[in-house]
């Protein structure tokens, strides 16, 4: 591929950079107080703070951990469905994965809850984590074996969607019958949560992250390839069936993983490859896999921070910040952009 | 003799659908040589993609062989067919951020290591495909700054870069303009001498294809595949026998295509041979053919021309005004009839 101009090195100096200081801000906020001074004592064990070391130890540092893994591995499954469908579009929850796993938890929240268990079951942060892998593992299920019988990506796309929209069907349906306090309970996995997560399901995720990002790099000549579509890549010698395939086991791992423990978290996934586009052009999946993963894990970071609301006792749940503040940055952008090309 | 490097015996090609064959054609039998630029000819839907598709091992063949080199397609791994052979399809690749050497490069693929790291090996090949194809000059531009014409010699440029012997194109030149269409055809026809690929080009230019091929390959529906040299071709009646439609047939004459048009009158035209030509198309228009020793005539003098038609003698300043004089002439008779 082209070389690599020292520009987009200074840039990608820059994007480490922001990410050291979005992970620094997300720990140094919250319902408590901590100067940075004593963060920092606290993370190299020199502070004699209790509490402080509670605090950030077992709450602050394993959520902002969960921050960058989930922000990393939305990042890049979702550049990875961009790739696979050729859609600007696409997302990791294309497929359905966050369907099939919102089916699972609504089936344990507000199905379980009739049968005799359920609402009790939210707090514990396996329970959900469970039934969402179950759902959006069975979810992947359906479209690997698909995705062996259909000939162009489209058509999974299509079929994605439709699971969508079913698996949906059956969530509303469960949401008109159950009571309002299993309803609120599956409403609040929903909006996503970074809280919940503690030192072993962290575990579970970097081994899910490390899986998914081997995956991932394993195809990198094919996701170049994919540039120009799925008949020249067949005839550059590229296996498009096997191709296909890791990609979405790699997405479904990624994507699947964070989403049962973290919830549904939106907008990442399809803003940041786009927006990491724009920082810094590159067509060579080696360098944008690495990329849109710093970028997405500093974003995410940095919803973080704000769902904290600095200063005050609240937290806003993290995909209405996520989307909310995303959303408007990136239209800026991409605006801001298209004018500075018509100028040129 | 020189060995062939791509042949295909009793070729029967088609699709697979619920287990059902559906053949498309049968009992192809054809040689491909180093060097050489076949022109592949035949209207829509008599199977010229299928046939593409089939030789660079997309789609199974039915029955019959196809062998590369003496070694049949079948035994070929994906990636070292893509060694052998190179496609330029019509498929659009206009969104994405390449740029010419990216795009260039990534015809590097079969030859990389997973990690598609290109070696100084690859930087070269790149590189004397960018200078073979004459567009070093926009080698950093990224792809949606080309215009069409930049963009097929990219694509070519990518082909080339893969480094097989044989090049197939779909279509290469269906929606550039004339002087590109040119350009990009001597561009293929150089190519063939200098490399020694060999060249297969599906289109529809036939007097581009007349022109340029070292042979052509025409399919015809439900028929044999007939190949031959262009000219021999076009002589024996085999091209107007595939394009030959009830509006228009194709002119062995002149190696153009023309619409038929009924003859009501003939017209002997004094000029030179230009000045014949031309007015022979414009008067064919309106139903007259050119005939020595023919009753009506039109003779060109430097500033203007004389027609004697019906008896009648009008002097014109231009061949406008003698078709407009024509036209009016049969306009009255149709009316007064």
């Amino acid at each position: 591929m082209s070389q690599k101009s020292p520009i987009a090195k200074g840039k990608i100096i820059l994007l480490l950079i922001s990410l050291v200081f979005c992970f620094l801000a997300s720990i140094s906020v919250g319902s408590v107080y901590i100067p940075f001074g004593e963060l920092i004592d606290t993370l190299l064990g020199t502070s004699d703070n209790i509490a402080w070391q509670q605090i950030i130890w077992q709450y602050r540092l394993p959520k902002a951990l969960s921050a960058l893994f989930a922000g990393s591995a939305l990042a890049i499954s979702g550049l990875l469905m961009q790739t696979l469908f050729r859609n600007p579009l696409a997302g990791p929850y294309v497929l359905g994965i966050s369907s099939g796993a919102s089916l699972g938890v609504a089936l344990l929240v507000m199905a379980g809850s009739m049968i005799g268990f359920g609402a009790t079951q939210i707090s514990n942060a396996w329970a959900p984590a469970l039934a969402a892998s179950i759902g959006a593992f069975l979810v992947l299920l359906l479209v690997v074996l698909i995705a062996g019988r259909v000939k162009d990506s489209a058509t999974l796309l299509i079929i994605g969607l439709m699971f969508g929209s079913a698996t949906g069907a059956i969530v509303s349906l469960l949401s008109y019958i159950s009571e309002a306090k299993d309803l609120q309970a599956y409403v609040i996995w929903t909006l996503g949560s970074l809280g919940a997560i503690s030192y072993p399901q962290l575990l579970i995720i970097i081994i899910a992250f490390l899986i998914g990002i081997s995956l991932a790099f394993s195809q990198v000549k094919a996701l170049n390839a994919m540039h120009l579509g799925e008949n020249y890549s067949q005839s550059l010698g590229i296996s498009i069936k096997q191709f296909r395939l890791i990609v979405i086991l790699a997405t479904s791992i990624l994507a699947g993983t964070i989403t049962a423990f973290c919830g549904p978290i939106a907008f990442i996934g399809i803003a940041v490859p786009h927006l990491t586009r724009l920082f810094i052009p590159t067509s060579d999946h080696r360098l944008s896999i690495l990329l849109c993963g710093i970028v997405g894990a500093s974003l995410l970071l940095g919803c973080d921070v704000i769902s904290q609301l600095p200063g005050s006792d609240y937290t806003l749940p993290i995909n209405a910040v996520t989307s909310l503040f995303g959303a408007p940055v990136v239209i800026w952008l991409i605006l801001n952009k298209k004018s500075s090309r018509v100028q040129v | 003799m020189k060995q062939p490097i791509l042949t295909a015996e009793n070729l029967t090609i088609g699709y697979v659908h619920k287990k059902a064959q559906k053949v498309i054609l049968s009992n192809l039998n054809f040689s491909l040589y180093q060097g050489e630029v076949v022109g592949l000819l035949g209207a829509n839907g008599v199977g010229k993609s299928t046939l593409l598709r089939t030789l660079s091992g997309v789609q199974p063949e039915l029955a019959g062989t196809i062998s590369i080199e003496g070694k049949p397609l079948s035994s070929f791994s994906k990636n070292e067919l893509a060694q052998k052979l190179s496609l330029v399809l019509t498929d659009s690749i206009r969104q994405s951020q390449l740029t010419v050497y990216d795009l260039v490069a990534l015809g590097r693929i079969p030859y990389t290591n997973w990690t598609g790291h290109l070696s100084p090996n690859d930087h070269q090949k790149v590189a004397e495909a960018i200078a073979l194809t004459h567009i070093q000059y926009i080698q950093e531009a990224n792809l949606d700054e080309l215009s069409d014409g930049q963009l097929q010699k990219a694509m070519i440029a990518r082909a080339l870069a893969q480094d097989g012997e044989i090049m197939i194109l779909d279509e290469p030149i269906a929606h550039l303009d004339i002087p590109n269409k040119l350009d990009i055809m001597k561009l293929l026809q150089n190519l063939a001498r200098t490399t020694q690929k060999a060249i297969i080009i599906a289109t529809h230019e036939l007097e581009l294809a007349l022109q340029m091929s070292d042979k052509l390959w025409l399919l015809e529906c439900d028929s044999q595949l007939t190949v031959g040299l262009p000219e021999e071709l076009a002589l024996k009646g085999e091209i107007s026998k595939i394009y030959g439609t009830h509006a228009a047939h194709f002119d062995i004459s002149q190696g153009v295509f023309k619409l038929h048009t009924e003859i009501k009158h003939h017209i002997h035209v004094k000029g030179n041979s230009a000045e014949t030509y031309w007015t022979s198309r414009a008067l064919e228009k309106l139903g007259i053919g050119l005939k020595d020793q023919a009753e009506n005539s039109l003779s060109w003098h430097d500033d203007r021309l004389t027609l004697k038609w019906q008896g009648n003698e009008n002097t014109f300043n231009s061949l406008g005004e003698v078709v407009a004089f024509l036209t009016l002439d049969q306009n009255e008779k149709t009316s007064s009839n």
